[in-house]
């Protein structure tokens, strides 16, 4: 059987496709001490994956044994499994459907893979590749209830949604590797059912104590008169869609209060609201029960029963996403968060209660009891590459102070030795010379910098905006050229000896005049930066290319004896481009570089046209040589510098 | 038999006598610049000759003069447009013999002498050499 490229092809391309489905490592996790009252609970776990590669589909199950691992972690539950408990079963059966969707977004850079490629520069197999993963979790919780005739949703809990990214890169044969990606999924996994676990806990925490004098008495029931299917009461937990915190005036001043905006009122079985304001649960209100200023070792929510000065500092701010149709409002609140008591006979010094666990590394760390009031949990979490790696996103330093980011925001002071050559081009456009460079100049520059300088610190492309100036003082020259002399028959051909009248002396110099060129620009650009590094030292590269949106343009040229000069408005007829490579070592506060830059202008028009002399031909009418007279309308301009600086980094 | 110039003042051949009187020269603008001045002078330096001019020649214009002997020629012209006045003179004299007719051409850099049949007839706006 022949074997043709196509299949080869064919066969290799899934090769270089990562699996989606990662099984992480199972969880360090140790399961706290506190007591969370849930061993009766039995979660039957059914799981969705969207988003998966071409090899993921026989890999389910050891996904969602992983899954039922790290919510057994926040546990101790009856059981975590797909299995749905038996109706006899004295369980709490908890339902959790989960959506789990999958994606990879990927960049890499045709360019220098058409660098890489390219033999004689030797970057082959530099192809860097960076990326993301997600991993989007969604998981409707619900407290189920067993009957004889099956399984249906008593409850159904706010829903958890997550979204967890991680980061990947590639620096080498990047069309090949897929380990970097896989880690990356199993990062995101890693993060995303640990966070899982533990907001399914808290939800579970609030909602089954809630139920839990319901199933004791269907258990009862059931002991003595068996197992019968009990219709849903609508006496249930609230429907809270979120939590909200907003201000209500108390005595002098305002003090916040703690609301649920909830679709149903909720009836904690200890509290019957009198009053549609009732239907929010307030610490005020809480507090003001005895049963919940003081709550008992069966306290079924210690969290909205705590008194405000539990209420972390770090969250001075909490910004509410209020459910506008249950408040009545029309925007967020922002609301000061005050760790005061909230009143004199509330004043009861804190309750120190065990927290449930070490913060998870990445993780925000919140207690229950700050969580229980704000609103802002977040939702999407990102993880980074750790070690060397392409940096996608700035390494932040955490501890930096106000002042301190925005004076790394500026970047920091650079000083660089410079060097530029400048050089002007006339051409003109006859019927014997269609188009024929008659002039050109040169000037150079060198000299040293100081300026403001930020390092790239993340790569990707970008498209930022500048204004620039240019300013060149050059002279152009036309070409010296001897021209041959024909002689003919019957005449005598005779050269020419070139004198200044004034000074006698010979005049050996070509046509030139002295050009003052001036532009002020609006520069589109579109650059690239490949950050590569650790969080200790990073290597950058930026290839760079504008386009002139907008110039004004100013050209004095001096002549014998007068200066013509004209400004204009010109766009599109110039641009610039430019790389750059270097170094920076944040924690020595020092960065290197070296940098080439580039600019192009074209049809930096004339005052009026100048005079050159293009190369010499023969005229065949007079029989003679002669360098045909041109005027060029415009001179062009290129320049190029270069510079090598080192930075102080703020 | 006349020659129209020559190089080296040692080399210079014999004027011919063709005719009495000196001989008329037509001098003709055929480079790509105005001719400011046209000055006819025996040594190679033209600082102390007057311009035959007495205005600018133009492009394709021509001014006759008449005269005998070696004499060097200089043309004054800006060098380009708005640039400086450059004089470019002959690198050598021009032998123009007695009762001779002759056109000299004036180009960008060359000079090109060349005898005529006949000598020009005299015009009262013939500018005579000294």
């Amino acid at each position: 059987m022949r074997t043709s490229p196509a299949w080869l092809l064919a066969l290799a391309l899934p090769a270089c496709a990562a699996q989606r489905l990662v099984v992480p490592e199972p969880p360090s996790r140790v399961p706290t001490s506190i007591e969370t009252h849930l061993e009766d609970v039995s979660i039957t776990v059914d799981a969705n994956f969207r988003g998966l590669g071409p090899y993921d589909h026989a890999s389910q199950d050891p996904m969602i044994h992983s899954l039922s691992e790290y919510l057994r972690a926040y546990g101790p539950y009856r059981s975590v499994s797909r299995e749905r408990p038996s109706p006899g079963a004295k369980v709490v059966p908890v339902s959790l459907e989960l959506s789990i969707a999958l994606d990879t977004d990927r960049s890499r850079t045709w360019i220098l893979d058409v660098i890489a490629a390219y033999p004689f520069l030797g970057l082959f197999p530099f192809t860097p590749e960076w990326g993301e993963v997600s991993v989007a979790i969604i998981a409707r919780p619900s407290i189920a209830e067993l009957t004889e005739a099956g399984w249906r949703p008593r409850q159904q809990l706010t829903p958890i949604e997550l979204t967890v990214k991680a980061a990947f890169s590639k620096l080498a044969y990047s069309w090949w590797r897929t380990e970097p990606e896989e880690d990356a999924y199993r990062r995101a996994y890693e993060m995303a059912f640990d966070e899982l676990g533990r907001r399914l806990r808290r939800a579970l925490e609030r909602s089954v104590s809630a139920y839990r004098p319901e199933f004791e008495e269907e258990f009862a029931a059931r002991s003595t008169r068996g197992p019968k299917p009990i219709e849903p009461k609508p006496k249930a937990p609230s429907r809270c869609s979120q939590t909200a915190v907003f201000i209500s005036p108390v005595g002098a001043g305002f003090r916040p209060s703690f609301a649920a905006t909830c679709r149903e009122p909720p009836k904690i079985p200890d509290q019957e609201p009198t009053n549609p304001a009732d239907s929010v649960s307030s610490p005020e209100l809480d507090s003001a029960n005895p049963k919940s200023a003081n709550p008992g070792p069966n306290s079924s929510n210690p969290s909205e029963d705590r008194p405000l000065h539990t209420v972390s500092a770090t969250r001075a701010l909490a910004f509410a996403d209020m459910s506008l149709d249950a408040l009545g409002l029309t925007a967020p609140v922002v609301v000061p968060t005050s760790t005061t008591p909230a009143s004199g006979s509330e004043a009861e010094p804190p309750q120190t209660e065990p927290t449930l666990e070490a913060p998870h590394p990445g993780l925000p760390h919140q207690s229950l009891d700050s969580e229980s009031l704000t609103l802002a949990e977040p939702n999407e979490f990102f993880i980074d590459e750790p070690g060397l790696r392409i940096l996608v996103r700035p390494v932040s330093r955490t501890d930096a102070s106000l002042v301190e980011r925005y004076l790394a925001s500026l970047g920091g002071v650079e000083v660089s030795a410079f060097a530029g050559l400048a050089s002007v081009q006339s051409s003109i456009h006859t019927e014997t010379h269609p188009n024929e460079v008659v002039g050109s100049g040169k000037a150079t520059s060198a000299g040293y910098r100081v300026s403001l300088y930020k390092p790239p610190d993340r790569t990707g492309f970008f498209f930022p905006a500048s204004l620039g100036f240019l300013s060149e003082d050059v002279r152009i020259d036309g070409f010296l050229e001897e021209i041959p002399v024909a002689q003919i028959g019957g005449a005598d051909t005779i050269g020419a000896r070139i004198t200044d009248p004034v000074t006698g002396e010979e005049d050996l110099e070509p046509i030139n005049y002295f050009l003052r060129m001036r532009s002020g620009y609006l520069t589109q650009n579109i650059a690239l930066s490949l950050v590569v590094g650790t969080d200790d030292v990073q290597f950058f590269w930026t290839g760079r290319a504008g386009i002139n949106l907008f110039e004004i343009r100013h050209l004095e040229v001096d002549l014998a004896t007068s200066t013509e000069q004209l400004t204009d408005v010109r766009g599109f007829l110039s641009g610039s481009a430019g790389t750059q490579i270097g170094i920076g070592i944040p924690a020595l506060h020092a960065a290197l570089r070296a940098a080439v830059d580039f600019e192009w202008h074209d049809q930096f028009e004339y005052p009026t046209p100048l005079d050159f002399l293009a190369s010499s031909t023969y005229d065949e009418a007079e029989e003679i040589y002669f360098r045909e007279r041109g005027r060029s309308d415009a001179v062009s301009l290129t320049a190029w510098n270069a510079q090598v600086s080192g930075v102080v980094l703020f | 038999m006349a020659l129209a110039a020559c190089g080296a003042e040692s080399e210079r051949p014999p004027i011919a006598r063709l005719d009495e009187g000196p001989a008329s020269i037509v001098v003709k603008n055929r480079s790509q610049y105005v001719l400011n001045e046209v000055r006819f002078h025996r040594s190679e330096s033209y600082s102390g000759a007057d311009s035959i001019l007495s205005e600018q020649l133009s492009i394709g214009g021509e001014v006759v003069v008449r005269g005998t002997g070696w004499w060097y020629v200089t043309a004054l012209r800006e060098k380009n447009y708005g640039g400086p006045l450059r004089a470019y003179t002959t690198e050598s004299p021009l032998g123009v013999a007695e009762g001779a007719g002759y056109t000299l051409m004036v180009y960008d850099e060359q000079f090109r002498l060349k005898q005529e049949p006949e000598r020009r007839p005299p015009e009262p706006s013939d500018i005579i050499l000294p």
